[in-house]
C-alpha cells in the first residue's frame, strides 16, 4: 500500500504535534490538582476491577457521580504503560484531532494543501496544548470523538450510520459534554430552517437519535444528581461564592488562549458561512453558536467551552483562508503571492505556537506540587494516622487526597459533594480569620488533623496568626508549604 | 422449531393479542408489588397513609370514604384491587374509544411514576381515580344514571376530582352538543383560572425530584414527535388537550395522575406512528424507539426504587412507641401524620389545609430559623410540646439554625432522652 504525499505530510505533523506534548508533559514526574483525581479513580479501577463510587478522602468520604469510561480505558493502557499513561495517553488521544481536523476541512474546501495546514494549526490552539499535558483530561479523548461526528454528519449517509450511531453513544458515555454536541445539531437544524435549507431526512433522523440518546444516558448516569437538584444540576453544585469567578468568561484571555488570528478568521468563516448558506458551515455554526450562548450563560466552564470553541473556529478559518489565498490569485500581485501567503500563514502559526508553549512551560512548573510539597505530603502519608483529615485550599484537594492518601475537607469535584458553599466559607474564614476562637471552632467542624498552608494562600491571606499558638499547633514544616498538626 | 412457532403465530393473531395482554397484565402486577418487595420494612410508604390509618374507620376528615374503606381492609390489599380495577377500566375505557393502541398505552401507564404512585402510596387518590374511570366507562356506554352515581362516590374520597369530573363531563356534553362557543369558553376560563391561582412551585418531573410526577422520558418522547406530527390535525387536538391536562397538573396534586395516563395515549398513538412512518434509517428508528421504551422502564423503576426507599423506618416508630400516649411531639410536617397513627399528638401535618397551616408555619419557622432562645421556648409552650423527635434527614435540613442549635447548646429546658437508630428524642420542659 503507497502512502500518498498528503498522508505523510499529515502524520509529520501527528508526529510534530506529538513530540512537542510530550517534551513539555515529561518535563514533571507530576501531575496538576485535577490530574491527581483521574489517577486515584484509575488506580483504584486497577486495584479492584470495580469503579469508584464511595471517595472516602473526598470531603470525608462521600458518594462521587461519573461515567467511569474514561478511567477504565486508562486503566487498561496503565497496565502496560504504568503511570505514564496518565500523560502520553491523553497526549496521543488529543493528537488524533489532527486528522480529524484534516478531514474536516477537506471536506469543507476540498483543498489538500490548505487542509494541511488547517491541521497543523489544529495541533497548536494554546488551550487545546496546555489541557492535554498534565491533567489526564478526559477531554483530550471527548474533542476527537467529538469533531469526528461532525465530520461524520456533514455528509452523513447510510453507510455511515452505524459508525454515527456507535460514536454518539461512545461521546455520551464518555462525558455529559455530549450534550453540546446535541445542542450543535439543534442549533444547526434552527439555522438551517431560517435559511431555508433542507438539511434532509436522514440527518433529521439521525439528529433526533443523538438528541434521545444523549439525554437518555446522561439520565442513566446522573440520576442521582438529577434528583437531587431537579433542573439546578446544570450549575453542578458549585459553591454560591465562587459560581460568579467559576465561569467566568474573559475575552482577552480567549485571543490569546485561542489564537487572536484564529478567532478572527474563524469568526469571519463563520458569518461568512451564514451569509453564503454553506450548509457544511452550519454545522459548526450551530456548534459554535451553542458553546457561545452556553458560555454567555455561563453553564460551561471557559476553558472546557474555549477547547470545543477554539477546534469550531480553527475548522471554520479554513473557509476564510481559501476565500483569502483564491482573492490573491486574482489581484495584481501574483509575484508577491508566495511570500504574502507565507507571511500570513506563519503570523498565524506563531499566534498559536508561541502561546502555546509560553503557557505550557508556565503550567508544567506552576500547577504541579513542588518537589517540597511532595515531600512534605509523603512526610504526612507515612507519619499520620490513616483516617487524618488534612485541610487546603480549594485547589489544592486533589494533590493532598492524592499523594497524602488522607482525608480532605473540600475539593473542586463538587457534584453530590455534601454543604459545598458552607464549606467553601469556612476553608475561606479559617485562613483568612485572625480569631483562633472561631478557627478551632472550624477544626472541630470538620476534625481537621493538619493545617496545610500553601504559599498561595499566604499570598491571599497573608500570614495566619493564630497558627503560632504553640499550645494548640504543631509546626511541621515551615517552607512552602507549610503544615501544622492540631494538638488541642 | 422456532420457525414453526413464528408460522403458527402469524396464522393465529388472537394469540398474539392474548400474549400480548397477558404481559400487560403481568407488568402491571410486577409493578403494583414490586415497591412492597424491595421495601425493607413493611410500613406504608409515605406520611399521608398514615393520617387515613389514624382516623380510619371514621367518617370525618380528607378522604372520608378512603378512612372509612381502611377500618375493613388492610391498605396493601386495598391498593393492589384498586390497581388491577384501574388496569382493567382503563383498557375497557379504552376499548370503548376504539383506540387500537390501547395495549401499548396501558403498558406506558403501567410504568409511569404516577401509577406506581398512586397505587404503592396508600392515599385516597388510588380508589378516586378507579371511580373516575368506571364512571367514564358507564358515560361512554351511554348509562348515565350509574355513571352519575359513581360520579358521586368520587366526592367521598377526594371533592376536587368529582368536581373536575363533572367539569369534563359538563365540556364532553358542550362537544357533542356542538355548542362550541359555550365549550371553548369553559376551556379558556379554565386555563386563565389556572395561570392566575397556579402553583407553579411543585416540580411535575419525578426523574427531576418531583413527589409525584412524570417520566422525562414521555416528555421529550412527546415534545419530539410534536415536532414530527405537529402538522397533522388529529395530532393538535391531542396535544391542545395534553397541554389542558399539563397546567391542571401544575396547579393541583391530583391532576399528574390524569396527565400521565393521557400522555400515555398520546405517546402509544405517537409511537405507532412514527413506526407506520417511513423512516431513511430503519436503525436510527429501532434505536430511537428502544431508547425512548428503556428511558420509560428507567424512568419507573427508578422511582420504584425511591418509593421503596423511602420513610418511615421501623426507628421512627419504635421511639414514638416509647413516649407516653396522648403526648405532644414536635418535629418536621411530614412526620406529623406517623407522630397521629402512632397514638400521640402531633401539632402539624401534611394533611392541614392552609388556613390552619399558615399561623403554625410563621410560628414553628421562627423555632427552625432562629436562634432566639426565648422566642423559640414561648412558641414550645404556646403548643404545649412535650417532646421533640429528631432524625439524620431533619438534623441535615435544619442544620445547624434554630431547633437544632438551641438543643445541642440548652440543657435547662431540654433533655435528651434517647436514641433509636438514626432517630433522637428530646424531652421539653414547660
Amino acid at each position: 500500500m503507497q502512502i500518498k504525499r498528503s498522508q505523510r505530510i499529515l502524520i509529520l505533523i501527528f508526529l510534530v504535534v506529538l513530540f512537542a506534548r510530550v517534551y513539555f508533559a515529561f518535563q514533571t514526574p507530576y501531575l496538576d490538582n485535577s490530574g491527581n483525581l483521574v489517577k486515584r479513580y484509575t488506580e483504584h479501577i486497577i486495584e479492584t476491577g470495580k469503579p469508584m463510587f464511595f471517595d472516602p478522602l473526598s470531603y470525608n468520604g462521600r458518594e462521587v457521580l461519573y461515567s467511569p469510561l474514561w478511567n477504565y480505558i486508562l486503566a487498561i493502557f496503565s497496565l502496560i504503560l504504568g503511570s505514564a499513561a496518565f500523560k502520553l495517553i491523553p497526549i496521543i488521544f488529543s493528537s488524533f484531532l489532527i486528522p480529524v481536523i484534516y478531514l474536516l476541512s477537506k471536506r469543507i474546501v476540498d483543498n489538500d494543501e490548505l487542509a494541511l495546514f488547517i491541521s497543523l494549526m489544529s495541533g497548536f490552539i494554546p488551550v487545546m496544548f496546555i489541557d492535554t499535558l498534565i491533567s489526564a483530561s478526559i477531554y483530550s479523548l471527548v474533542v476527537p470523538v467529538l469533531f469526528y461526528l461532525i465530520y461524520l454528519f456533514i455528509d452523513l449517509d447510510e453507510k455511515k450510520i452505524p459508525i454515527f450511531v456507535a460514536f454518539s453513544f461512545f461521546l455520551s458515555l464518555l462525558h455529559p459534554v455530549s450534550i453540546l454536541f446535541s445542542l450543535g445539531l439543534l442549533f444547526y437544524y434552527i439555522l438551517s430552517s431560517s435559511e431555508n435549507l433542507k438539511i434532509g431526512d436522514l440527518k433529521e433522523e439521525a439528529m433526533v437519535f443523538n438528541i434521545v440518546s444523549t439525554f437518555f444516558i446522561q439520565f442513566l448516569i446522573y440520576k442521582k444528581a438529577f434528583l437531587e437538584y431537579g433542573m439546578n444540576v446544570i450549575w453542578h453544585n458549585v459553591p454560591s461564592q465562587i459560581l460568579g469567578d467559576y465561569f467566568n468568561f474573559d475575552l482577552l484571555g480567549v485571543m490569546y488562549k485561542i489564537g487572536a488570528l484564529t478567532l478572527i478568521f474563524g469568526l469571519v468563516g463563520i458569518i461568512w458561512g451564514i451569509i453564503r448558506k454553506k450548509d457544511k458551515l452550519l454545522l459548526l455554526s450551530g456548534f459554535s453558536l451553542a458553546t457561545l450562548i452556553l458560555l454567555w450563560l455561563r453553564l460551561l466552564e471557559p476553558t472546557i467551552g474555549m477547547l470545543f470553541l477554539s477546534a469550531a473556529l480553527v475548522v471554520s478559518s479554513t473557509f476564510t483562508l481559501n476565500i483569502f489565498l483564491s482573492y490573491l490569485g486574482k489581484t495584481k500581485l501574483p509575484y508577491y503571492r508566495l511570500s504574502f501567503i507565507v507571511i500570513v500563514l506563519v503570523l498565524i502559526v506563531l499566534s498559536l505556537a508561541v502561546p502555546s508553549f509560553v503557557y505550557a512551560s508556565k503550567h508544567v512548573k506552576e500547577d504541579v506540587p513542588s518537589p517540597y510539597e511532595v515531600l512534605v505530603l509523603e512526610w504526612v502519608k507515612e507519619n499520620s494516622l490513616p483516617d487524618t483529615t488534612i485541610v487546603a485550599p480549594l485547589g489544592k484537594g486533589h494533590i493532598i487526597s492524592g499523594l497524602a492518601g488522607k482525608r480532605t475537607v473540600l475539593d473542586d469535584n463538587f457534584l453530590l459533594a455534601p454543604e459545598t458553599s458552607e464549606r467553601y466559607g469556612d476553608i475561606e474564614k479559617l485562613y483568612g480569620t485572625n480569631s483562633e476562637v472561631e478557627a478551632l471552632e472550624i477544626i472541630a467542624k470538620y476534625n481537621i488533623d493538619y493545617i496545610f498552608i500553601p504559599i498561595e494562600s499566604e499570598l491571599k491571606y497573608g500570614k495566619i496568626k493564630w497558627i503560632e499558638d504553640e499550645n494548640c499547633f504543631k509546626g511541621i514544616f515551615f517552607g512552602t508549604p507549610k503544615v501544622y498538626q492540631v494538638i488541642c | 422449531m422456532r420457525i414453526v412457532s413464528k408460522e403458527y403465530f402469524s396464522e393465529h393473531p388472537r394469540y398474539i393479542k392474548l400474549f400480548a395482554k397477558l404481559g400487560v397484565g403481568i407488568l402491571a402486577l410486577a409493578f403494583l408489588l414490586l415497591p412492597e418487595i424491595l421495601r425493607e420494612n413493611s410500613l406504608p410508604v409515605g406520611d399521608e397513609p398514615y393520617y387515613h390509618l389514624s382516623i380510619a374507620g371514621k367518617l370525618t376528615g380528607i378522604g372520608l370514604g378512603w378512612n372509612f374503606l381502611l377500618n375493613y381492609f388492610h391498605i396493601d390489599a386495598l391498593l393492589l384491587i384498586i390497581g388491577i380495577l384501574s388496569m382493567i377500566f382503563i383498557f375497557l375505557n379504552l376499548k370503548m374509544l376504539k383506540l387500537e393502541e390501547r395495549l401499548v398505552a396501558a403498558a406506558f401507564f403501567i410504568v409511569s411514576p404516577a401509577f406506581v404512585y398512586l397505587f404503592n402510596v396508600g392515599e385516597r387518590f388510588g380508589a378516586a381515580f378507579l371511580f373516575s374511570l368506571i364512571s367514564c366507562y358507564f358515560l361512554l356506554n351511554n348509562k348515565y344514571i350509574l355513571a352519575l352515581v359513581s360520579s358521586s362516590i368520587i366526592f367521598l374520597f377526594d371533592p376536587r376530582i368529582g368536581l373536575f369530573l363533572l367539569f369534563l363531563y359538563a365540556l364532553y356534553f358542550f362537544y357533542i352538543k356542538k355548542m362550541r362557543r359555550i365549550f371553548y369558553s369553559l376551556i379558556t376560563l379554565f386555563i386563565l383560572l389556572i395561570l392566575i391561582i397556579g402553583n407553579f412551585d411543585d416540580g411535575i418531573t419525578s426523574d427531576l425530584g418531583a413527589r409525584i410526577g412524570n417520566s422525562m422520558f414521555s416528555l421529550l418522547f412527546v415534545v419530539i414527535c410534536f415536532l414530527f406530527f405537529w402538522s397533522k390535525k388529529k395530532f393538535l387536538y391531542l396535544y391542545g388537550a395534553a397541554g389542558f391536562l399539563f397546567l391542571l397538573s401544575l396547579n393541583v396534586d391530583f391532576g399528574i395522575f390524569y396527565f400521565s395516563l393521557f400522555l400515555s395515549i398520546l405517546m402509544s398513538i405517537c409511537f405507532f406512528e412514527l413506526l407506520r412512518t417511513k423512516w431513511e434509517s430503519k436503525l436510527v428508528r429501532d434505536f430511537i424507539l428502544l431508547i425512548i421504551i428503556c428511558g420509560l422502564l428507567f424512568s419507573g423503576l427508578s422511582y420504584t426504587n425511591r418509593i421503596s426507599k423511602s420513610k418511615p423506618n421501623d426507628s421512627i416508630f419504635n421511639a414514638l412507641s416509647k413516649l407516653p400516649k396522648d403526648s405532644v411531639v414536635f418535629s418536621d410536617i411530614g412526620y406529623g401524620g406517623w407522630i397521629q397513627y402512632s397514638g400521640k399528638k402531633a401539632v402539624w401535618h401534611s394533611m392541614m389545609n392552609e388556613k390552619e397551616l399558615e399561623p403554625l408555619q410563621n410560628d414553628f419557622s421562627v423555632i427552625l430559623e432562629s436562634k432566639n432562645y426565648d422566642e423559640a421556648i414561648n412558641i414550645l409552650e404556646k403548643y404545649q410540646i412535650d417532646y421533640i423527635l429528631i432524625d439524620d434527614e431533619l438534623k441535615e435540613k435544619w442544620q445547624e439554625s434554630g431547633l437544632v442549635y438551641i438543643l445541642r447548646y440548652n440543657s435547662e429546658d431540654f433533655r435528651f432522652l434517647f436514641e433509636e437508630g438514626d432517630v433522637e428524642v428530646w424531652r421539653f420542659f414547660r
